[in-house]
């Protein structure tokens, strides 16, 4: 550079370096979130757990690299859904809303299982971007990261979701 | 917190982590353990085998034979009388397969393929981000959507609040508030502090009346007009009184028609039963026709009323208009302020209504279990009429069609289905349900046969003279018929690039002008991407329809094996799945052939979805005609979204996909 005085700096001045995250204390962190999260997207709660339990072991045995994205749980949850929607996976009927007939699905007020029935209605990539932003609480350039696609993709399902998600909430169950 | 920029969905956040709240995670220390076990084995679960089977478990083929050596042949025969449950669509032509029952006779049409032309990027030079609607209007489009304004901050907040918040949060805004709640929303995410801020203003009200108090601009429509797709310019629009959003928008000539409810800003409930039809010509000056659904009276607390209508059709003489009336309610606001006060109290919350009224469990063991309290409420306790319960308990809901001439007064529509797919023509309005329905004026309708082979209509179109009507066989093949104005005389087309199990459109477009629909085709996956591996001289694969597993000598490149993994009855076959992967035994002589071990199948999945495999990424098409002879048929480039808006102004097809703005010359 011309014209600037190069500044000698004190190598005892300089930050340490972060370490990296462990694994264990990212996990404990992210669990049961992911869990839920990917339960929400893709809508069947065993299939989530699944989902959370694949990408946490991906972001295992990967974590070297893993750990230095800027937001590990973004990729957790890509991944979780790519694997939920997988060859094997997508075979299976999708299912639409939390399965109400699951002895483990949640025990839901008539009030949120009027937001489950409307969230079932979207697409998952409508609804991967409602959890992600309204759940998650991404920014949409986070949640752009995490779902490797451009903000702007980003932007325009999310308008797309929500004007949907509201005139779903206003419908009468069960409109063709 | 929300970006106020987005439409809005009243406490979704809230709403969303309540959900999710319910939802019961694992102990960490047994998700660990699981999540160990996956990248220990790779099959941790037996449900991982039980995948394999199940991805196979959409056929119901009983398949039987294995007699290496013998005097038979060297292979497996599969009888394959399969049904999948979720088919796998077939590209090959509908004539192949034995299970279309597509009616024989069909026009041919003639296809213009592809025939985009160069229209604009959203955001840029004018062009519109995204569009909620988009009319035909004035040799051109009108494109519009609702611009909701970001919520501000105060310019400073009650020294008593601030002291809430740590100092890391106060040193991060120096004194000094950035204009938006959306603008501190993202300092405080780059910064890790968002949680923790969240959590103070949740838990201090008065932290968010100060935060959330400020004033907020009114929302405005946001209204562009582009004649070609590529150069657009702002169009002053004045919403009808208390519109805030506009629910269906459609143009018939110069006349611009909306549909909207007036709701109430703080909660966005409908503030009574009225939904209204507003016209204009010049974007400002509006004729009002209200729809008043009756009501069953006085609602108690808690519960509300939700009156919405969309799908308007409308011609040159008036129009056809489903409405919706249901009842929301939050049985939990039903109860006595003391019981929620102790409830609120208390650990854990079940909630059920019967026809008796609302039963509350509540003050759990730290288990979960066992809740100390249970009370039951009768509908006559809480205030809520029989007929508000009955409501309530079959969250049945009314669905009504009301139609107008323009300068008529609505009135009830006598239509068949309440809620079917509506389609205006310049004679009157179509609707299908098993037959075809037709009304002169939307009050009146008379019926007659559905286009020869459908079961149902899943879309249709306007054509000059006519519809362009996509619907599907009891087997779901798909059929493109032209019919006339009364959606009678119904021609089938051949329309080759329909594959027999694409998904005809949904209607979506039906309100605008379209002269077209989507039609949404699922690639199949490729057998060879699901499995295939190959091990001491055998390859694993699968082959589809069916889910049929296949092992093949290399040497020889015969199948040997050709198996089901369901097998009624249970064992019987030479596939064997467990713990130690896939083993493929003769059965003749109990001899094991080879074993696909689950490292080597893990391998092979992950090499698949590490490829980007695996990823759904359905296939979207444009059908669009202006007189159901000639065809542009498009395959569209973004595979993943999908059009969002879409018109035609008679000569051009314009729509939204994803960040572009796309142009077809139709005539």
């Amino acid at each position: 550079m011309t014209g600037v005085d190069a500044v000698p700096i004190d190598p005892g001045e300089l930050a340490p370096l972060p370490l990296p995250l462990p694994f264990d204390e990212f996990f404990a962190t992210h669990h049961a979130e992911m869990v839920r999260a990917l339960t929400l997207a893709v809508g069947d709660v065993e299939l989530g757990r699944d989902a959370a339990a694949e990408g946490f072991a991906r972001a295992l045995e990967r974590w070297s690299g893993v750990s230095g994205y800027a937001n590990p749980s973004g990729w957790v949850y890509r991944v979780g859904l790519n694997w939920a929607r997988s060859g094997r996976r997508r075979l299976r009927r999708e299912r639409t809303g939390l399965r109400l007939d699951d002895s483990e699905a949640p025990e839901l007020t008539p009030h949120d299982a009027a937001l489950v029935s409307a969230l079932g209605r979207l697409s998952i990539e409508h609804r991967t971007v409602v959890v992600g932003r309204y759940y998650l609480d991404w920014s949409e350039s986070q949640l752009a990261e995490a779902l490797d696609v451009a903000p702007g993709t980003v932007k325009s399902r999310l308008n797309r979701a929500l004007s949907k998600l509201a005139s779903l909430m206003e419908e009468p169950h069960g409109r063709p | 917190m929300a970006d106020h920029d987005e439409p809005q969905v009243p406490e979704l956040h809230g709403r969303l982590t309540g959900v999710a709240g319910r939802i019961d995670v694992a102990e960490l220390e047994q998700a660990r353990a699981t999540v160990d076990g996956v990248v220990g084995r790779r099959r941790a679960r037996k449900r991982v085998g039980a995948t394999l089977g199940a991805a196979a478990v959409i056929a119901t083929a009983t398949t039987v034979v294995l007699t290496l050596g013998g005097g038979g042949p060297d292979t497996i025969v599969t009888t394959d009388d399969t049904m999948t449950t979720n088919p796998v669509p077939d590209h090959s032509l509908a004539g192949s397969d034995p299970t279309v029952d597509r009616p024989a006779a069909a026009e041919p049409i003639e296809v213009r393929a592809g025939g985009s032309r160069a229209g604009s990027v959203a955001g840029v030079s004018g062009a519109p981000q995204y569009g909620e609607w988009i009319v035909p209007w004035d040799d051109g489009f009108l494109v519009g959507s609702t611009s909701y304004p970001l919520q501000p901050l105060p310019a400073e907040l009650p020294e008593e609040v601030i002291a809430l918040f740590p100092q890391e949060v106060i040193d991060l805004f120096g004194g000094d508030l950035p204009d938006t709640i959306a603008e501190a929303t993202d300092r405080l995410s780059e910064t890790g502090l968002l949680e923790v801020v969240s959590d103070i203003i949740q838990e201090n009200p008065a932290a968010y009346d100060a935060i959330y108090g400020a004033e907020v601009e009114a929302l405005t429509f946001d209204v562009r007009y582009t004649v070609d797709g590529a150069v657009w310019e702002p169009r002053e629009f004045v919403a009808p009184a208390g519109a805030t959003y506009l629910s269906s928008v459609a143009a018939v000539g110069d006349r611009l028609a909306v549909v909207y409810g007036v709701v109430d800003p703080l909660t966005g409930m409908p503030v009574d039963g009225t939904i209204t039809v507003a016209t204009t010509s010049d974007l400002s000056t509006w004729t009002e026709q209200d729809i008043v659904v009756p009501s069953s009276g006085e609602l108690p607390e808690g519960i509300n009323r939700m009156v919405s209508a969309q799908d308007l059709a409308a011609n040159d003489n008036g129009w056809v208009l489903p409405v919706y009336d249901s009842i929301d309610a939050d049985p939990f606001s039903l109860l006595p302020q003391d019981v929620r006060d102790e409830i609120d109290a208390a650990n854990g919350l079940g909630m059920g209504t019967s026809d008796t009224g609302v039963t509350v469990e509540y003050d759990f063991d730290a288990d979960g279990n066992n809740p100390a309290v249970t009370r039951t409420f009768t509908w006559d306790e809480l205030g809520v009429s029989p007929e508000t319960a009955q409501l309530l308990l079959d969250q049945d809901d009314s669905s009504t069609v009301w139609a107008a001439s323009w300068d008529g007064e609505p009135v009830l529509s006598q239509a068949p289905r309440a809620g079917g797919l509506v389609v205006a023509t310049p004679a009157g309005f179509v609707q299908w349900t098993d037959q075809t329905w037709f009304s002169p004026d939307g009050v009146d309708w008379s019926s007659s046969p559905l286009p020869d082979g459908a079961a149902w209509v899943s879309d249709a179109f306007d054509i000059d003279g006519g519809l362009v009507v996509m619907s599907s066989t009891e087997s779901g093949t798909t059929l493109v018929h032209r019919v006339d104005e009364r959606g009678a005389d119904a021609v089938l087309l051949d329309v080759p690039q329909i594959d027999t199990n694409s998904i005809v459109g949904d209607g979506s477009f039906s309100a605008s002008s379209a002269s077209g629909a989507i039609v949404t085709a699922s690639p199949p996956v490729p057998s060879e991407q699901l499995l295939s591996v190959e091990v001491d001289g055998y390859r694993l694969s699968v082959r589809q329809p069916g889910g049929i597993f296949e092992v093949t000598d290399l040497a020889t490149d015969e199948v040997i094996v050709s198996e089901s993994l369901v097998r009624p009855g249970g064992d019987g076959g030479s596939l064997i799945i467990d713990d130690a992967g896939i083993t493929v035994t003769d059965l003749t002589t109990g001899e094991v052939l080879v074993v696909f071990s689950q490292e080597v199948l893990d391998a092979s999945e992950s090499e698949f979805l590490d490829g980007g495999g695996g990823e759904y990424l359905p296939d979207f098409w444009l059908l669009a005609s202006v007189d159901g002879e000639r065809f542009v048929i498009d395959d569209l480039d973004d595979p993943t979204d999908g059009p969002t808006s879409m018109a035609t102004n008679g000569t051009v097809l314009l729509l939204q996909s994803g960040n572009n703005w796309i142009v077809y010359d139709l005539d």
